[in-house]
């Protein structure tokens, strides 16, 4: 097997001038799966018969939630990878994972909470799920603060990869927390295997919703990485190139 | 497909519920903002700061 993908994958710089290309693309597309998502979730969806318009807030807290986990084991594989590896690569998209995991958890707690108002009649209660997230929510602040608690760079990445290994152990108990305990908190509407239990009118806009937050989650990912390169490789004579013709254009 | 709502007043109000979604959706939607301003701007402070050493740079060479 060819391993130079892998190899590449390791160098920062390979990592910065090939996402150049890509951001425009991707920015395009999720920009307009999220309009249309937004869109058709506002105003074409039908209104749920026990909700109410409510339920709208479902395009945005079911991905997000996802998200928050989703994101949460791209931190962790990364560190993994790194501490395996020892690859300075990973180590920078587990740094920039992070504050983008961060943003999707309190985003589902927010737009939870604001759901949980009009349908549960509180903004909050300490329901296995809620408290479970909010745990996660702290994890990922932990491993924010714990980056910037050492003077060192190299000691902080392998904290904070294990700090994230760890705190694996909580995303299994977030996504089986509405079956193990029975709580206010719905279970799955939509199954990957067997029937989803949500009309196809309010699904197809909700799957575009998925999308479009994959791939912007992918691409907050980027715009964070490329920062982190910069910053780590600032003594390199490449990094100093790029900025100065960054320089000379504003000139 | 339709728009399910009467009128512009009634898609704003939503039966009441209108608060509650219109106010998780602009959070959001400020929080993904965030998400791109905040790495952009570190950049430019990065290119301002590449601006200055230049400029030191060139004042140390005169």
């Amino acid at each position: 097997m060819n391993w130079q993908w892998f190899h590449r994958l390791g160098s920062p710089r390979w990592f910065y001038e090939k996402t150049t290309g890509w951001l425009p693309w991707i920015a395009i597309v999720t920009g307009s799966l999220l309009v249309v998502g937004m869109i058709w979730g506002l105003a074409f969806a039908p209104i749920d018969y026990r909700q109410g318009n409510s339920y709208r807030i479902i395009f945005l807290h079911m991905p997000v939630a996802v998200l928050a986990m989703v994101g949460y084991y791209a931190m962790a594989i990364a560190g993994a990878v790194g501490l395996i590896w020892r690859m300075k690569m990973a180590f920078i998209v587990m740094v920039s994972a992070a504050p983008v995991g961060a943003v999707m958890t309190f985003l589902a707690l927010v737009t939870g909470s604001i759901w949980g108002k009009p349908t549960w009649g509180t903004w909050w209660i300490w329901d296995a799920r809620l408290t479970s997230v909010l745990v996660l929510f702290f994890l990922y602040m932990g491993v924010i603060a714990l980056q910037q608690a050492y003077q060192n760079r190299d000691t902080a990445d392998k904290a904070c990869a294990i700090l994230s290994l760890v705190g694996m152990v909580n995303i299994p108990i977030i996504y089986k927390s509405v079956d193990w305990w029975s709580t206010l908190h719905q279970p799955a509407t939509i199954k990957i295997v067997g029937q989803s239990s949500i009309d196809p009118s309010m699904k197809y806009p909700l799957l575009i919703m998925i999308a479009g937050l994959y791939l912007f989650f992918t691409l907050a990912v980027i715009l964070y990485t490329r920062v982190e390169v910069l910053r780590r490789e600032s003594r390199t004579q490449w990094v100093n190139d790029l900025l100065t013709q960054s320089v000379n254009k504003r000139d | 497909m339709n728009f399910q709502f009467e009128s512009l007043a009634d898609f704003m109000t939503m039966k009441g519920h209108g608060p509650f979604v219109w106010s998780a959706y602009s959070i959001s939607i400020i929080a993904f903002a965030y998400l791109v301003l905040a790495p952009m701007k570190a950049y430019r402070d990065m290119v301002k700061h590449q601006l200055k050493k230049k400029s030191r740079e060139e004042n140390a060479s005169d």
